[in-house]
Formats: C-alpha cells, sequence, structure tokens
C-alpha cells in the first residue's frame, strides 16, 4: 500500500515522461511501529510503577537516598 | 521487612569509569578545538588527510559525546544505582566486560573515523563492525543494570533509575534501527534506506540521540548529585516523576525539527515542530525542580564550586531547552538551520549542561570513593569561572556569526539581485567570531585540564575502599501467591524476564523490518533520475570519506534566496538512489545540490588542489592527495551487487561490466582535464577523476537539457 504524500517537494516533474511523479515514505510506518512499540512499553511500565505502589508515596524517596548505608569504616 | 545484610559496592568500576571520563573529555576537546583552530587557519589542516577537518569534527563529536559523556554515564549510573537499589552491581564480570569493550570501541573509532571509514550518519558515523560491538556491549550494560535491579534491597525505583532504564531502552532501539545496512567489505556498507527515508530514520535517530544519550541519562544523575550535593531532598518528588513520564512520551517524535523546509512532507515537518514546542513544558518542570532543590541554600552556592557547577548546568539545560523549541517553529529555523547558530545552540547544552553537570559530579565523586577532602577546593573554584567563560566565549562569538551569514545568504539589492551573491564573503565576514570560538573552546579545555590535575591529586592522597562494606535489610521475599499477577512473578526472575523482553523485541523488529524491505519496489521512478554510474559512485564515496557533508549541504529550501544562489530547490525524488541521503546540517562552504556543470572539470582539480588558487581567502583545506592517489576500484563490484540488491535498476549482470565502464568515463574526464590544460601523467587512475565526475552530476537529472550554449 503505497502512502503518498501530495505537496510539492515530494513530486517532481519528469522531463521523459512528461508526467508529474509523486513520492511515497513509507519508513513513516516503521518510525509509527517503532514509536508506539516505545511509547507502549513506557506506558506498561507506567501503569505498572502506578499499580505497585511506586508512587503512593511521593515524598520519603526524595529523602531516603540522602542516607549513607555504608558501615562506618573502621580498617582502612 | 528482612533481616539486615552485609554487602559491599563496586566502587572499582566507578572509579576506572571516572578516570576514562576524564582522560577522554579532555582528548574530545582537543580535537574539538584543533579542528575549531583548522576553520580559522586552513594551513592547520597541514595537508594530511587524517587531520582533515571533515574526518576530525566527527571524531571530536564521537569522542565528547561517547566517550567523555558516555564514560560520564557509566560512572554516575554504576556508581548511584548500587546505592539506590541497596545492592551490588549484578555481575563484577559484566561491569569489566562493559568497561573495556565500551573504551576498545572508542578506540576503533579513534582508528576509523580519522581514516575516512565513516557512514556519513552523524553521530552515528562507525561502520557496521563497531556498531554491532556498541550492541554487544550496550547488552551487558543492560543485564548488568536489569539484574541489579531485580536483586534490590529498596523496593521503589527512585526517578532516576527511571531515567537510566529509559535511556537504556531507547537508545537500544535507535541504534539498531538507524545502522541497518548491508556490508559490503570488512570494514564497509550501505545502508538499506535510501534518500528522504534515510534522512528521516537518521534524524529521529539523531535527535534522539542528543534526548536519550546527552539528556535523559544526565537529568537521571541530575535527580541524585544534585541532592546529595546539596544534602536535601529534591524540591518536588512529584514533579520529577512527572517530568520523568510526560518527557519520555513526547521526545521520540522531535526528530522532523531537523529537516525543515527541506524535500521531507510538510506534515512530517509540523509534526517535529508541535512535539519539540510541547517539550519545553517538562524540560522547564525538569529545570525548575532541579534549581528550586536550593531554595534556602544559596548561600552554600555562593561557597561551593559543587553546587555551583550544578546550577550553571542545570540553568545551561533550561535555556538549550527553551532554544531548542524555538529553533523547531519554521519561521526561526529558516534563519537558523545550515548556520552556525545550530552549533552555538549544541554547545551551550553540551559545555553548559553535560559538561558542567559532569565536573560538579566528578569533583563530588572521586573524594568521595577515595575517602579524601578534594585536593583543592580553589582549583575547583578557578575551572568554575573559566568554564563558565569558555562557554561564553564560544557560544556568543557563534551566535553572532549565525546571524551575520544568515542575514548575508538572505540580502537582496533593490534591483533583485544577491548582495553578496559569492558566498565566501559571508564566511570571511565571521573568521574573527570563528577565531574568538575556538578561543572559548581553548579556555574551557584549559579547565578541564586543571580538573584533571586536581583529581589525579586527590587520587593520590587518599585511597579507594574499592569494595565499599554496607548493610541493608533484605527485601521480604515473595513466593508466587494465589492470583498474583504473572508480572510480579516475572519481576523476581531475571533471566526469564530478560529472554522474554529480547523475544518481544526482536518479533517486534521483525514485524516492522519485513515490509521496509520490500518498500522500494513501490517508489515511482522519475526516468530522468537514474543511478550513479560506477565512477560517480566511487567519486560519492570519497566525498563520504573526506567528511564533505561536514561542511556542505545538498538541499536547496524553496527560498527565492537559495534558488537564486544555487538553483532549483530540492525535491524528495532525486534521491531516490542517494544511499545514504547527504544533504548536510551545516554550510560552512556553499551547498552543493545544484553543483554538476556551474563549473569546469579542470576549476574542480585545481580547486581540490589548492582552493585557494580558484577562490582567494576560501577556508577550506586542500586535498592534495585525491589529485596523487589511485583510485580502488576493489569494491565496485560489490558495491553494485548491494545496491542491486535494494533495488537500484542497474541491469543484470552490471557489476562485471562495471570496472570497465568506470575506466571508460575515467578517461573521458581525463581527456577533458588534459583539453583544458590539466597536466598529469595517469590522470585516469587518480581519485580526482571520480569526484569531479560525481560533483558533475549533482543536481542535474532534472535539469532541462541543454540549458545553454558554452
Amino acid at each position: 500500500m503505497p502512502f503518498y504524500l501530495a505537496n510539492d517537494y515530494n513530486s517532481a516533474f519528469d522531463h521523459l515522461s512528461g508526467e508529474r511523479k509523486v513520492f511515497v515514505m513509507e519508513v513513516i510506518f516503521l518510525l509509527i511501529g517503532l514509536g508506539i512499540l516505545v511509547a507502549g512499553g513506557f506506558l506498561v511500565a507506567f501503569i505498572w510503577a502506578m499499580r505497585s505502589g511506586q508512587y503512593d508515596d511521593d515524598y520519603t524517596p526524595s529523602v531516603r537516598i540522602l542516607w549513607d548505608d555504608s558501615k562506618k569504616k573502621s580498617k582502612k | 521487612m528482612g533481616k539486615m545484610e552485609s554487602f559491599s559496592y563496586d566502587n572499582k568500576i566507578v572509579k576506572w569509569f571516572a578516570y576514562a571520563t576524564v582522560i577522554w573529555g579532555i582528548v574530545g576537546m582537543l580535537v574539538g578545538v584543533w579542528a575549531a583552530f583548522e576553520l580559522v587557519f586552513p594551513g592547520l589542516n597541514m595537508a594530511i588527510a587524517e587531520l582533515t577537518f571533515g574526518r576530525i569534527r566527527p571524531l571530536h563529536t564521537n569522542a565528547v559525546i561517547f566517550a567523555f559523556v558516555g564514560n560520564g554515564i557509566f560512572m554516575g549510573v554504576y556508581h548511584s544505582l548500587q546505592r539506590l537499589l541497596k545492592a551490588r552491581m549484578y555481575s563484577d564480570r559484566l561491569s569489566l566486560f562493559h568497561f573495556w569493550g565500551w573504551q576498545a570501541i572508542i578506540l576503533a573509532a579513534a582508528i576509523t573515523l580519522p581514516l575516512g571509514i565513516t557512514t556519513s550518519h552523524e553521530y552515528a558515523e562507525l561502520e557496521w563492525p563497531i556498531n554491532i560491538a556498541i550492541a554487544v556491549v550496550w547488552v551487558a550494560f543492560g543485564i548488568n543494570m536489569f539484574g541489579t535491579i531485580l536483586r534490590r534491597r529498596e523496593n521503589h525505583l527512585y526517578v532516576a533509575i527511571w531515567f537510566y532504564i529509559a535511556t537504556w531502552v531507547t537508545v537500544t532501539i535507535l541504534h539498531i534501527f538507524n545502522n541497518l545496512s548491508i556490508p559490503y567489505s570488512m570494514m564497509q556498507s550501505i545502508p538499506v534506506l535510501a534518500g528522504v527515508q534515510d534522512a528521516l530514520v537518521q534524524w529521529w535517530y539523531g535527535h534522539n540521540a542528543v534526548a536519550f544519550f546527552l539528556t535523559t541519562p544526565y537529568l537521571g544523575l541530575m535527580y541524585y548529585y544534585l541532592p546529595k550535593a546539596a544534602n536535601r531532598p529534591i524540591f518536588s518528588y512529584k514533579l520529577s516523576i512527572i517530568h520523568f513520564w510526560a518527557l519520555i512520551f513526547i521526545y521520540i517524535w522531535a526528530g522532523p525539527h531537523h529537516l525543515l523546509y527541506t524535500s521531507l512532507p510538510d506534515w512530517a515537518q509540523s509534526l517535529g515542530t508541535v512535539f519539540s514546542i510541547m517539550l519545553i513544558a517538562p524540560s522547564w518542570g525538569g529545570m525548575l525542580n532541579g534549581l528550586l532543590t536550593l531554595r534556602g541554600a544559596w548561600d552554600r552556592v555562593r561557597q561551593d564550586p559543587i553546587l555551583k557547577f550544578m546550577v550553571v548546568a542545570v540553568s545551561a539545560y533550561g535555556m538549550s531547552t527553551l532554544e531548542g523549541p524555538l529553533l523547531s517553529i519554521k519561521s526561526i529555523n529558516a534563519i537558523s538551520h545550515y548556520t552556525d547558530w545550530t552549533v552555538a545552540h549544541v554547545h551551550v547544552g553540551t559545555l553548559g549542561w553535560n559538561g558542567m553537570l559532569t565536573f560538579g559530579i566528578l569533583y563530588w565523586l572521586v573524594p568521595r570513593i577515595y575517602n579524601t577532602k578534594l585536593y583543592s577546593m580553589k582549583w575547583a573554584n578557578v575551572h568554575f569561572w573559566i568554564s563558565t567563560l569558555g562557554v561564553l566565549f564560544y557560544a556568543i562569538p557563534l551566535y553572532w556569526a549565525g546571524w551575520t551569514q544568515s542575514m548575508m545568504w538572505k540580502q537582496f539589492e533593490p534591483d533583485g539581485f544577491l548582495t553578496y551573491p559569492n558566498f565566501l564573503e559571508t564566511v570571511t565576514q565571521i573568521l574573527p567570531m570563528y577565531f574568538l570560538r575556538a578561543i572559548g573552546g581553548t579556555i574551557y579545555l584549559a579547565g578541564a585540564i586543571l580538573m584533571g590535575v586536581n583529581l589525579y591529586r586527590t587520587v593520590k592522597s587518599g585511597h579507594c575502599a574499592d569494595d565499599e562494606a554496607a548493610e541493608a535489610p533484605a527485601l521480604t521475599p515473595h513466593k508466587r501467591e494465589k492470583g498474583e499477577y504473572w508480572h510480579k512473578w516475572i519481576e523476581r526472575r531475571p533471566i526469564q524476564m530478560l529472554i522474554g523482553a529480547t523475544i518481544v523485541v526482536v518479533i517486534g523488529g521483525l514485524v516492522e523490518i519485513f515490509p521496509m524491505l520490500i518498500i522500494d519496489k513501490n517508489v515511482p521512478k522519475i526516468a530522468s533520475v537514474q543511478p550513479y554510474t560506477p565512477l560517480e559512485l566511487e567519486g560519492r564515496d570519497l566525498y563520504i570519506r573526506e567528511g564533505c557533508v561536514g561542511c556542505h549541504s545538498q538541499m536547496v529550501r524553496p527560498f527565492r534566496s537559495e534558488t537564486e544562489r544555487y538553483g532549483d530547490y530540492s525535491k524528495s525524488g532525486e534521491f531516490i538512489y542517494d544511499r545514504p541521503f547527504l544533504w548536510g546540517s551545516k554550510r560552512t562552504g556553499p551547498d552543493l545540490h545544484r553543483e554538476g556543470e556551474k563549473y569546469s572539470d579542470s576549476w574542480h582539480y585545481y580547486h581540490m588542489y589548492e582552493p585557494q588558487s580558484m577562490s582567494p581567502g576560501s577556508i577550506m583545506p586542500p586535498y592534495p592527495w585525491l589529485i596523487e592517489d589511485d583510485l580502488s576500484t576493489k569494491y565496485t563490484a560489490a558495491k553494485i551487487k548491494v545496491l542491486q540488491s535494494l533495488n537500484t535498476p542497474y541491469p543484470k549482470g552490471y557489476a562485471d561490466q562495471a570496472v570497465k565502464d568506470l575506466e571508460e568515463q575515467a578517461r573521458e574526464v581525463a581527456e577533458n582535464l588534459r583539453a583544458e590544460g590539466v597536466e598529469q601523467e595517469d590522470l585516469e587512475k587518480k581519485e580526482i577523476v571520480a569526484l569531479i565526475a560525481y560533483l558533475q552530476r549533482l543536481g542535474t537529472d532534472i535539469k532541462p537539457k541543454p540549458i545553454v550554449e558554452e
């Protein structure tokens, strides 16, 4: 199924056949597919994060990262 | 809560990535400074092929993006991920493999790019064997990261980790799909896509390289190291979560803004513009979140160079993410595109955001893992001011240069003629700005060297705890319960999850690739647009090898100022045999799409030998080796075969005849050159003949012939 893109940059006059040719750009299907794949993947991740309670607490995590859990070094 | 467990953090890998960041940073910036001076003093090219601007410009971009920032990302991820998850990296062996693999890839790039082995796709210049190596190392990094996530002792995934995950996933996909190509030799290949399609995929990649290599991982680092350095929580954790999800959902479609007013369909251009403008919101949300974290602590910012670096970095992020969307508006892009405005914009982002944040993190992190104090806070302070000035001295002259040149390109006299019909005038006008820019870059580099010395002294004065002991309660182990989501179960099984994820990606990939491999049959063809002859094809590959695309576009935009200067605007049908596309994104020299038949063959011959002999004052480097070296036809037949497999309509069995045809056309060009007075032995065997054949073909296919009698 060709995907026609009718605007002036995408057509050109063919001096030999005397026709105006319009060009296709099907790679857009690939990119839309990949875009949906990536975005869909992230959507699933987002739903997972919401459902599993990742965002139930939206304050503590920001403080928790400030604590260090390294053991006090006794040996050098 | 589970019982307390003792484990250790791997600091050795962090330390190595930190060394690599500093060393490659200095090397990459040095190459950049050299390239910048070459633009002002073309003599610095020294007529050595491996040192010419066209070849070292990609070396600079690859070194600073993938070596400096790349190692910086890995340093920060390997350090922060372990602490955020309260777990050691999944596998020490994978960490080692990742480190050495990545350095080997950088080394391979540093060798192949000066040799002219390049795909010419911006920021994806590396050829197929190196691309496979990148994929392997990247997957190793992914397994290591996801393995650690699955073995974590902290259930909540801090926002930084989400940024790391998005980086890994998206870069994987971008890298694979922008490098689909068919090898014709051990080192080189021909891309599957041609012309406008190749252009769209390349800039879909190119923009997302900025988004998912220079931005999302660094935002992750910002969300960890800025609060750590300030010792206060991020201003709003909620906002950081919104920032993340909004940013990654929008970023992926902004790519077409690199192709405004080109032969890309209008609607695709508009799509790029719309998504780019939407990006202001999450980007600024992130910037404000970073800056407001310091609210109430600004007195400390006055004293602490680490916080100063971070504040300037986040501000630069804000500035470039406002400027980017503005540059994506068509009327602004009409002025900015192909000029140094773009280069200035990029460097505010890279020098300001990536560079300054990396410096801040290094100053914070290195003393910590070495159990010591930074050798000299004073030097760090000096470094801060040096690099801030360096950014200003770099960017301001280039903005000026961009605006000046663009105005000169578009200036008309009242009688309707271009005010500056000679492109060269618009170049010599901005040379003082180029000089200042090179000085700015040098200043910035000097700061980085000062940092190198400071960190070296710091390392010498301390001792790195390679395995830092830590304690954390275990996550309560789960059993698979009745009615539990399958997802919950698989989350706890890293290997099953990775296999599953790989299968999903591969199926997705195959489904997408399949239709693409058959599409070319549907492309309508203009009878007068013909495939390149073997000689032109080899000439085109020389054009790619020398990196001509770094300074010359092949895309005349539909503006009167351009059609007057160059000729008819470019149409997508003209590029259907262009593998790869060579539209370019910068005009340090004039556009070449309508170059064919503009000058005589001998003009090109002398111009390539000594550009200043034909265009006094030109900053183009000389290419004497093109005149001295014999053209290699070793791969001509192989290239023809690959192109035929991609539906380029050469006659059946043409590969066997290609070299003979090439030699015949070379003899014609050589005879023509001799008739014009060029004296050289074995002229028809030289590379220059192929390049001239290609340049004389450029943009002539749809010219009604004959135009004028000579």
